[in-house]
Formats: C-alpha cells, sequence, structure tokens
C-alpha cells in the first residue's frame, strides 16, 4: 500500500506528465482548464445580445491581441545580474456560429522548449465561449491556464459587458 | 513647492523621455485644438507626435510628457498627425517596459479634439473625440491602417 507521500508524488508526477502534452484543440482545452485541480474556468451572464458582445470581440481582438510582446526580467544575485528577455506573440481568432461565438488566443514564446509540439498558432491561452440565452441576454465562459486572477479574462470579461474597452498590458503580465 | 509624489512622477517620466532616445519636445503650436486628458495610476504616460506623410511614413516631431490630468496640445489643421502614447513602468526587478498606442488624427479647422488617456490594473485605452462648433462629440476612429491604403 502506497505512503500518503508516495501517492501525492505520483499525483503531481502525472499532473506534470498531463502539461508536456498541450491541448491541440479549443475543445481539449476547455477539458484541460475543467479537470484542473482548482478549476481554470468561469462564466457570468451579461445584459446584452449576442451580437454585441461578437461585435466586440472582433473590433478588440485585432486591436488588442495580436501583438508580439517583450517581457524582460532582471534578476541580480551577489556576483552577477541575470538578464533574461521573453518575446511572446501572441494570435487571437474569433470564430462565430449559429449557436455561439468563440475567442480564442494562443501564444508562443521564441527559444521555448517543448517535449511535444503544440498546436498551430501556439498553445492555447485562453478560450472565451459566448452563448446566447435570449434576445437581450448572453452568457460567457470562459478558460484560461490559471486558477488565479487573469489580466486578460478581465480585459474580455469587461469588453462583453461594455463596460470598459482597454487593452491588457502584455509587457507587465504574460 | 512640489510634492514627493510629483517629483518621483517628474524623475520617472525623465527617466521615460531619456528611454524614448528622445528627449526632443514638441514644438507645440499656439492655437490648441487638442486636450489631453490622462488618468493613469502605476505608469508614466508620454505621447510622441509624429506628421504621417502621403505613404504613411511617421516622421518624429517630439514628445509631450503627460503628466497632468488636463493638458492643450496645438497640432497642424489639414495635416495628418500620428500620436504615440507610450506607458511606462519602471521596476527594481523588470526594469523599464512600455507599451504603446498609436492614434492617427486629421485634424479640421474650426474643430476640437478630446483623447482620453487610461491606465489602471494593467489595462491601457485611448479614445479620440471630434468635438464641433455646437459642440456636438464623435469618436474617431484612429487606427494607423485604417488611413494607409
Amino acid at each position: 500500500m502506497p505512503r500518503p507521500h508516495q501517492a501525492i508524488g505520483a499525483a503531481l508526477l502525472l499532473g506534470g506528465c498531463a502539461s508536456l502534452f498541450p491541448p491541440q484543440s479549443p475543445e481539449e482545452f476547455r477539458r484541460t482548464a475543467e479537470r484542473a485541480l482548482l478549476p481554470w474556468s468561469g462564466t457570468i451572464e451579461v445584459a446584452r445580445p449576442l451580437r454585441e458582445v461578437a461585435a466586440a470581440f472582433e473590433k478588440k481582438a485585432p486591436e488588442c491581441l495580436d501583438l508580439t510582446a517583450t517581457a524582460t526580467i532582471i534578476t541580480i544575485t551577489n556576483y552577477q545580474e541575470i538578464i533574461q528577455t521573453f518575446v511572446t506573440t501572441y494570435k487571437p481568432t474569433v470564430v462565430a456560429s449559429a449557436e455561439r461565438v468563440e475567442l480564442r488566443v494562443q501564444w508562443r514564446t521564441l527559444g521555448e522548449i517543448r517535449l511535444s509540439a503544440p498546436p498551430a498558432g501556439g498553445a492555447y491561452r485562453l478560450v472565451a465561449d459566448a452563448y446566447p440565452l435570449d434576445a437581450g441576454r448572453t452568457r460567457l465562459q470562459w478558460y484560461t491556464v490559471t486558477a488565479a486572477e487573469d489580466f486578460l479574462v478581465l480585459a474580455v470579461r469587461d469588453w462583453a459587458t461594455g463596460q470598459n474597452m482597454a487593452c491588457p498590458d502584455f509587457t507587465r503580465n504574460w | 513647492m512640489p510634492g514627493l509624489h510629483q517629483k518621483l512622477v517628474g524623475a520617472l517620466l525623465a527617466l521615460a523621455l531619456a528611454a524614448c532616445g528622445s528627449t526632443q519636445r514638441y514644438a507645440d503650436l499656439p492655437e490648441k485644438n487638442l486636450k489631453v486628458r490622462t488618468a493613469a495610476s502605476g505608469t508614466s504616460v508620454v505621447m510622441g507626435v509624429h506628421r504621417l506623410d502621403a505613404k504613411c511614413f511617421a516622421h518624429y516631431e517630439g514628445v509631450v510628457a503627460l503628466d497632468r490630468p488636463e493638458l492643450d496640445v496645438g497640432l497642424p489643421p489639414g495635416r495628418m498627425s500620428l500620436l504615440v502614447f507610450e506607458f511606462y513602468s519602471f521596476g527594481i526587478i523588470g526594469g523599464t517596459r512600455s507599451t504603446k498606442k498609436e492614434a492617427r488624427l486629421l485634424p479640421r479647422a474650426g474643430y476640437r479634439y478630446e483623447a482620453r488617456v487610461n491606465y489602471k490594473d494593467s489595462l491601457y485605452s485611448v479614445d479620440i473625440f471630434e468635438i464641433d462648433a455646437r459642440g456636438a462629440v464623435r469618436e474617431l476612429e484612429t487606427s494607423r491602417a485604417a488611413g494607409c491604403q
């Protein structure tokens, strides 16, 4: 019978293995986010029709999410300064169908080493789905890569509600 | 006498201007047609002014430090300008970082313009409005690509 620390170790190993194989499609990404120990997803109801939410995604995604951001991390140790620069390219896609409007955000960082290939366009960073509830209301469901507060989710949620059409600053977060 | 906060903002802006690669101030026009309203927390903001030529190439004219909630600037009417808003942050860990937002503007004679510049919680926006002589306001499409065919 395994001891508790062995069981925890095995669980961590298996969890680690899962992250070695990045989701290859939005559907896989949704499932991964839902299965996470702490959920990487959330939902809100928006008092706007689906067409307005879709229009906000169509306008803001190319304006705010189609970019390459550079972030520099400087670590000062006792004997040297280490400067690391991360160049990350983001790619948004908006897909509209009869039943929902999807906003997908993919990302890839220059020079990153992956044991298995990410999907074309980069690994999924965020998937946000907007479903019509009735003529004037929409349900927004998102899937992301963290259980913590995500600045990208905050921005997309604001676009959906129409409260704030600001762009996220990728030089401070990624 | 400036307070500590103002001194700090001044120092950060000086650093930001130096980081721009140029500290050339924009040679303002006496007739002010653009009001810039800035509400930014945790960042310093500067506005680079460029002339856009017929081929949509930008020619740098100078920079304006947006260090006050409201600032009046004079842009030449009838000439395409490119305004580059740059949000700077500074940290002991991470050094200097900046995010840019461009806005193309063709000021018309007899009209006033207002730029609303916001930065809060890592979200930023720049919106530009045209105001006619009667006070009617309309938001402008300012993407550079829209004016460059």
